[in-house]
């Protein structure tokens, strides 16, 4: 049963772009897919309401603002509270990820050399539960 | 007696002069002239006795003096030999002229005296007696003869004083603590001052230049002290350079400043060179150790700045490499998975897949190799028996897969960067399982002992030195022994890709991991028989 019916992704590279829409497409092809190319563009649409998603994936390395400084701006629209983030990047590197986690990260999701690893990920992302996570250990927020 | 005059009496001539200076000297003392004309002639009488008889008379003149205010001219006239006897008929001649004559044998000199009374001696004052002395100095000469023995007498006194004065300078040169020596023209040392033969053993007989060079200066300086030399010789400037010595027959070499200078004649001609070593060797190794100190410096700056390049290396490595990477992989991967291809296209598909593969190895591998430089990981004293079970466990699969057997002595108890050596293990090892023959099961041997570091057939590791030798020896296809050195290098195959796989790095990650520990690696193989890799790290912390 998939819970994120709307997701929104924070990456520049389009080549990960349209990996990422095929995947959810095939996934499910009712779920909508919005895409910002940086921070400040995810910020712009969020605010002015042209997207509301159930779901942020978000990568950590772009121009203008990265993954980190859109966490620490986020935090301040409350409307965007329940909302959880995913990071989705190349880094597998676990300090990155801790600093995300403080910084209100529901989950770290390193971006996979295989697109069938991907689709899968991605389904399993899509049908889990980022509610209350406080009790858990660093290793369950790695998808 | 004070001196007033000399006259040599070696011939006829001076005979002339005795007799002149004779009347005069009565004649400034105030004598009449018949008094001045009888000492004169009294005095020649003698003087002609010992010109015939004598060897090297020679008279002297003077003013002698009493303590009761007496003063008297006087003449003595002195000879090695005794040129006259009482008997003699000058003596005897000369004894009616002037009262006081007496002849006198003392240090086997002879000297007949004859002095004459002057009349009124409150004249004669010390002021007085110089300008006696002065006015014969000056006296105008008397004939060309007198002019010649004048100029004669300079020269001999000049002559003395130039042996006086060469006297103090060989001394002195002797006991300056430089290397003193002249060269002429044809090379030939000339001169050699005391310091010189007792520091090279040798006197100046029989050296050259040329071979003062080959036998004392170092073989390294050799060279630029034999060229410095001749360009000095065809420009005939001064030579001046620097260079080892060698201490008489020891094997001692030390620093030293060799100058040497060309001497010029008034036309402009060098007619000898004159040189000296002075002794410069604590100068030079102060100099020596600063400029090491500097060197060293300068490579630690280098070795920083190398390890940052290598840092930010791994960072793009990491990420930017590896990124086209994965679009290579996963889109290939999607256009096999969307698109209906021939066999042929999903062929060459999947071969740039297993290329993007091996590359991301690649990567992955050199990431390893340039975390081993920069890590600056503790040791740890560690049981090496519980290191190689780690390694043995990462290796479970392949183990099984090539169904190896491995056999381990019991290995010892060292300081060792624990995570390195599991490394180590691993990737020698892991060669061994990989470079297999088909027809014989892998087995692998692990030996252990401890060695003297002369044994060790490298120039890395330390004579005195003991050493722990673990030996990992296998069956499997060997290598020629002339590739030892290669297969520790970045990036060397001995084999194709499709024969065996590999990246070239994992020998050189284990050579790098060796030499961590202070220790050294070797290998030996034998085509077609087997391979050895032996590895040697302290026994003692270092």
């Amino acid at each position: 049963m998939i819970k994120y019916r709307s997701v929104f992704l924070i990456d520049d590279d389009e080549d990960d772009q349209l990996l990422f829409s095929d995947a959810i497409t095939e996934i499910d092809p009712s779920i909508k897919c919005d895409m910002a190319g940086n921070g400040i563009e995810a910020l712009r649409k969020l605010s002015g309401r042209q997207v509301s998603p159930d779901i942020i994936f978000l990568d950590l390395n772009m121009p203008l603002m990265n993954g980190f400084e859109f966490l620490t701006e986020v935090r301040a629209m409350s409307f965007l509270s329940e909302v959880p983030i995913v990071i989705f990047t190349t880094s597998n590197n676990l300090e990155h990820a801790i600093r995300t986690f403080e910084l209100g990260a529901s989950a770290f999701l390193t971006k996979p050399a295989g697109f069938d690893v991907l689709r899968t990920k991605l389904r399993s992302t899509l049908k889990a539960e980022f509610a209350e996570r406080k009790n858990l250990q660093i290793s369950d927020y790695l998808i | 007696m004070d001196v007033i005059v000399r006259v040599n009496l070696d011939n006829e001539m001076d005979l002339i002069l005795a007799h002149k200076r004779a009347m005069k000297l009565a004649e400034l003392t105030g004598h009449s002239l018949s008094m001045q004309t009888l000492f004169a002639t009294a005095v020649s009488e003698i003087a002609r006795c010992a010109i015939e008889n004598g060897e090297q008379a020679v008279l002297t003149l003077g003013i002698g003096q009493s303590r009761g205010h007496k003063r008297w001219i006087c003449a003595h006239i002195e000879d090695n030999k005794e040129f006259c006897n009482e008997d003699s008929q000058s003596l005897t001649y000369a004894k009616r002229l002037v009262q006081d004559v007496q002849c006198r044998k003392t240090d086997g000199k002879f000297e007949v005296v004859l002095n004459y009374k002057i009349n009124f001696p409150g004249t004669i004052t010390a002021t007085k007696i110089a300008s006696f002395i002065e006015y014969f100095e000056n006296e105008p000469p008397i004939s060309a003869y007198d002019e010649l023995r004048r100029k004669n007498r300079q020269l001999q006194e000049l002559a003395e004083k130039l042996r006086d004065s060469e006297n103090d300078y060989r001394q002195l040169t002797d006991k300056l603590p430089l290397m003193m020596f002249a060269v002429n023209t044809s090379g030939d040392v000339t001169y050699t001052n005391e310091w010189f033969q007792n520091f090279l053993g040798v006197s100046g007989n029989n050296i050259t230049a040329s071979n003062l060079w080959q036998t004392f200066v170092h073989p390294d300086d050799y060279r630029h002290v034999q060229q410095d030399w001749e360009k000095a010789h065809v420009s005939k400037g001064a030579c001046r350079t620097q260079a080892r010595i060698r201490k008489g027959n020891s094997s001692e070499y030390l620093w030293y400043l060799i100058s040497i200078v060309p001497v010029k004649n008034e036309s402009n001609i060098t007619t000898k060179w004159i040189g000296f070593f002075a002794d410069i060797n604590a100068q030079k190794v102060v100099e020596e150790t600063l400029r090491d100190n500097r060197e060293l410096k300068m490579m630690q700056k280098e070795l920083q700045r190398s390890n940052q390049e290598l840092a930010s290396f791994s960072y793009v490595a990491s990420h930017d490499l590896q990124e086209p990477l994965r679009k290579i992989q996963i889109f290939s991967q999607r256009i096999t998975e969307v698109s209906e291809l021939n066999d042929k296209a999903k062929d060459y598909f999947n071969r740039i897949n297993a290329a993007a593969r091996r590359m991301q190895n690649l990567i992955n591998s050199l990431l390893n190799f340039s975390r081993i430089n920069s890590q600056h990981a503790a040791f740890i004293t560690a049981d090496l028996n519980v290191v190689l079970k780690e390694s043995l466990d990462h290796l479970k699969d392949i183990i099984d897969d090539k169904q190896a057997t491995i056999e381990a002595e019991r290995l010892p108890v060292a300081d060792i960067i624990p995570v390195q050596f599991v490394q180590l293990f691993s990737n020698v090892i892991t060669n061994a399982l990989k470079y297999t023959r088909a027809d014989v099961s892998p087995h692998i041997r692990i030996t252990s002992s401890m060695v003297e570091g002369g044994s060790i057939n490298s120039y890395d590791a330390k004579r005195e030195q003991k050493y722990w030798h673990i030996g990992i020896s296998d069956n499997g296809i060997g290598f020629d022994q002339k590739y030892e050195e290669k297969i520790f290098e970045l990036f060397q195959r001995l084999h194709g890709k499709n024969e065996y796989s590999g990246t070239g790095i994992g020998l050189a990650i284990c050579k790098k991991i060796v030499e961590n520990h202070n220790g050294v690696i070797t290998a030996e193989g034998q085509p077609g028989v087997g391979a050895t890799f032996n590895i040697y790290i302290p026994a003692a912390r270092t």
